[in-house]
């Protein structure tokens, strides 16, 4: 797999186009957090390399797009600490920080998973969404890894999916705090981690092995 | 406070002094002119927070009632309506223009898209999700209307949901052309207008009245 060798060469954060040598780099914006200052250093690097702007994703996340390979390292090194790359993206609601529906800090929780997920090494790629009520804007339950705030605490679900299958997330746990949550959703990915085919989903995953096998490696001894 | 004390499309917060505004960004293309405004008025309005949101836009939150004509002013950009009972926004991935894998141009599609339904009046809020290949990056199985790029041409669904309640959508045609596929989003959408109950989600109309009911009305 000669592709895949170049890709992973290339600086952090930079992913290959349509068409070759063009590249495009996904700065870690967590929960879709933007400061002014960041938009700046962004649209400055945009503006000097001369490049057609950027794209919103529905990741919450911008990607500057169309950067020629001799300019790549380039734009990368003057993006800074803007250009981290972005492992695993945490989806968020506004939550309790600001919408009138929420029941729970989805941002807060958000904020903590994603620095948790940070030091995971995972078999594929993996999307997470947290929702601060059971309006459920960050769609959890079609995200591999969900919570939904309500009343009593967190709601927890695993192996979701909005892809080509669509996949309804199963539930590990209801009611438990966003400290307790992260301890399940620990437990379950450390499972996955040493159970999945390389670029298993966990929707896939849960698929083959049946969600009680899941529940049983998280909860087993503690049950 | 009353719905009618609410400023220029915003959205009142929690708080229930502050507001939020969304400015309409189609499928997401922010050019370095938006980029800078945004960076403009978060500065100088001294802006809470900046969101990106999933529905592929920026978010301004937190607005004192008197800054949310200001700051419309300062960045002369539409809204992008975020609470109406309409077509809220359409969502797609970069397609052809950019990615490896994208069989049709589901950005040209989506921006055609945006253009002529975003606003339109509707039953309850819809999302529109459109994808160039069928890895689905812009999730149309569980959006109200999903167009999937194929090698022979486009595939539409409907009724499709992604929040507490998931539903999947049905596959309504296959084998569309571009122009085919905005036809049939046109026609569905009025049927869709004509036929569900106030604010009854596509997903609901779909469950109650089944796909046939619909294809036999649009087809």
């Amino acid at each position: 797999m000669n592709k895949n060798k170049i890709i992973e060469e290339l600086p952090k954060g930079a992913v290959v186009q349509r068409g070759g040598g063009v590249f495009s780099v996904t700065p870690r914006t967590p929960l879709g957090q933007i400061t002014p200052e960041q938009l700046n250093i962004i649209n400055s690097v945009v503006r000097k390399f001369n490049l057609s702007g950027v794209r919103v994703t529905a990741g919450q996340r911008l990607k500057i797009q169309g950067i020629p390979e001799d300019k790549l390292r380039h734009v990368l090194a003057e993006l800074g600490p803007v250009g981290e790359a972005c492992k695993y993206y945490v989806q968020a609601c506004p939550g309790t920080t600001a919408c009138r529906l929420a029941m729970q800090d989805s941002m807060d929780v958000g904020a903590s998973l994603e620095v948790f997920l940070n030091d995971f090494k995972l078999p594929a790629k993996l999307k997470a969404g947290v929702s601060g009520c059971s309006m459920c804007c960050s769609e959890s339950l079609v995200r591999d890894v969900g919570l939904i705030g309500k009343k009593k605490g967190w709601t927890v679900f695993f192996g979701g999916n909005a892809g080509k299958r669509v996949r309804e997330a199963d539930i590990l746990a209801e009611d438990v705090s966003g400290e307790k949550a992260l301890e399940i959703l620990g437990r379950a990915l450390e499972f996955y981690s040493e159970n999945a085919k390389a670029k298993e989903r966990t929707a896939r995953f849960v698929e083959r092995v049946g969600i009680d096998v899941v529940k049983e490696a998280v909860f087993g001894s503690a049950m | 406070m009353s719905e009618n004390d609410t400023p220029k499309g915003a959205i009142l917060q929690r708080d229930q002094k502050t507001y939020a505004i969304v400015p309409r960004t189609p499928v997401g293309l922010v050019t370095p002119d938006i980029l800078e405004a945004l960076a403009r008025v978060g500065r100088k309005f001294e802006i809470p927070v900046m969101k990106i949101t999933s529905g592929q836009r920026i978010a301004l939150v937190g607005l004192q009632k008197e800054q949310v004509d200001q700051v419309w002013d300062d960045l002369k950009m539409d809204i992008g309506p975020a609470i109406g009972l309409c077509v809220h926004y359409v969502q797609a991935c970069p397609g052809t223009a950019v990615c490896k894998l994208g069989l049709r141009d589901s950005l040209g599609l989506g921006l055609e898209l945006e253009e002529m339904f975003v606003g339109k009046e509707l039953p309850a809020k819809l999302k529109v999700g459109v994808s160039g290949c069928t890895m689905c990056c812009a999730e149309s199985y569980v959006r109200d209307v999903g167009l999937i790029g194929k090698r022979k041409g486009w595939t539409m669904v409907v009724g499709g949901n992604a929040s507490g309640r998931p539903r999947i959508a049905d596959v309504l045609a296959e084998e569309l052309s571009r122009k085919e596929a905005i036809e049939l989003v046109n026609r569905f959408l009025e049927f869709y207008r004509d036929n569900s109950g106030k604010r009854s989600r596509s997903a609901m109309m779909l469950k109650k009245i089944g796909i046939d009911a619909v294809k036999e009305a649009v087809l």
